[in-house]
């Protein structure tokens, strides 16, 4: 596996997606700090907790201006094919384990786990990528 | 579709790195070009055919 540092989308998403997951590990640590010391009312509580959701929402947007601003088409299409096969895996991973929830099969997950499922899938692409075009997509 | 791009930048010698230069493009991408995993777009076969110096429809053939 090879990642193009020369490339400045590239450069521009790795960047993305190493604050957004500094963020998030910050403000999940200061959340879960703050909401087991005391802060349980207000709306205090509602940025604490708003914070690693919306450094969550960060990985999308750097995906996102990825797409935007790549300028070689192939590798484009592959990106998006690696949104693609992440954004199926999420919602089959959300179905499955939603019906199971609903049936009392499996115990409760929060739905940012569904996140996690696609940022999976989104890797598992770049493999299929690997396979079936010869580049694993953001990573060539 | 079938393409003569390895052969005509064999000819140059050129390597995929030096193509991929001259067309703006990434070395991957001209490997799957050149391998048929891809289909250009139409702008990018127009590029490639301005490299070349030649006629899309003499690099780019039907199946």
């Amino acid at each position: 596996m090879e990642f193009n540092f020369s490339s400045k989308p590239n450069r521009r998403f790795l960047i993305r997606m190493i604050s957004s997951t500094v963020v998030f590990g910050l403000a999940m640590a200061v959340a879960r700090y703050l909401t087991t010391n005391g802060l349980d009312d207000g709306p205090l509580v509602w940025v604490v907790a708003l914070t690693p959701g919306l450094a969550m929402v960060g990985f999308f947007y750097a995906i996102v201006m990825l797409i935007i601003e790549q300028k070689d088409e192939f590798i484009r299409m592959l990106i998006l094919r690696q949104l693609i096969i992440g954004t199926g895996i999420a919602l089959s991973f959300a179905a499955i384990w939603g019906s199971l929830e609903y049936f009392e099969v499996v115990d409760h997950i929060y739905p940012f786990y569904f996140v996690v499922a696609f940022l999976v899938g989104f890797g598992f692409g770049g493999l299929v990528n690997r396979l079936t075009h010869g580049a694993w997509g953001e990573m060539s | 579709m079938k393409n003569r791009l390895k052969d005509l930048r064999a000819e140059r010698d050129w390597s995929q790195k030096d193509l991929a230069h001259q067309l703006d493009v990434s070395r991957q991408s001209v490997n799957a070009l050149e391998t048929g995993k891809y289909d250009p777009s139409l702008p990018l076969a127009f590029r490639i055919a301005d490299v070349f110096a030649m006629p899309i429809e003499e690099i780019f053939l039907r199946d």
